[in-house]
């Protein structure tokens, strides 16, 4: 499974169970979170603590993601770090994505 | 200390991804500081990919990785019989920005930033065609701060 749903607060959370996002997983995961949208999320969390590695395929799953919540919408990022974090920072993808230290933070601009 | 030259064979699978590049990046934490290993990385995985993702039509096609590695400085090689990646390809690649307008999500590429990235995170990039096979080489040294 790469991803586990939960609630908490109130806000969607997808808890990312896998260490490496790449070009094998990317389509599981665009998947699982296009679903997510299609079934009326407009505002969820991406916890990605346990991510230690991800690629471009996979940041185009998130913005597949993004663009289909459209303008009313947000994807909030938990937990991205070292490579991850570094791959947000050089494609600027940190411009488009709420990106939040922990999960606690990113769940309370959720509720905001 | 001399170069010290690995080789390793994967299919064109792309659960092939991981299993490579662990094995890339255990050869290049010797030679390289661990952020220079964790862009290399990045670049490398972003090659395995277009190799597998846009390489040739026969799944059972095999690809070549040859990485060299001394002390701050890893190169490794991709062999395989891919149809070449086109020359205007590699150089837009080298051109690209990663700059886009904030104001128009709905226009945001979801694809295509992965011959950028390779690129952007190597020293040097070069690829050839000889005897029906094409050979993409990228350099990773240590850089500075």
């Amino acid at each position: 499974m790469l991803a586990r749903r939960h609630e908490q607060d109130g806000v969607t959370v997808f808890e990312i169970d896998e260490a490496r996002l790449d070009a094998a997983k990317a389509p599981e995961l665009r998947q699982t979170l296009l679903d997510a949208v299609d079934a009326g999320a407009q505002s969820f969390v991406l916890d990605l603590t346990r991510v230690e590695f991800m690629d471009s395929s996979a940041l185009g799953a998130l913005i597949s993601t993004v663009k289909r919540l459209g303008p009313l919408g947000a994807l909030h990022i938990a937990g991205a770090a070292g490579s991850v974090e570094k791959l947000f920072a050089i494609t600027r993808m940190d411009r488009v994505f709420r990106i939040f230290p922990t999960r606690d933070a990113a769940i309370a601009a959720a509720q905001a | 200390m001399s170069p010290e030259r690995h080789d390793l064979i994967v299919r064109r699978d792309r659960n092939q991804i991981t299993p490579a590049t662990e094995w890339l990046v255990a050869l290049a934490r010797p030679a390289l500081r661990p952020d220079d290993v964790m862009e290399l990385e990045l670049a490398f995985v972003e090659a395995l990919t277009n190799a597998i993702v846009h390489g040739a039509a026969e799944e059972d096609e095999q690809i070549q990785i040859h990485a060299t590695t001394q002390p701050g400085e890893v190169s490794v090689e991709l062999v395989d019989c891919a149809p070449p990646i086109p020359r205007q390809l590699l150089d837009a690649a080298g051109r690209y920005s990663f700059e886009f307008d904030e104001n128009d999500i709905a226009a945001l590429p979801e694809s295509g930033r992965g011959l950028a990235l390779m690129v952007a995170l190597s020293d040097e990039v070069s690829y050839r065609t000889e005897k029906g096979q094409t050979r993409l080489r990228l350099v990773r040294r240590n850089r500075a701060g």
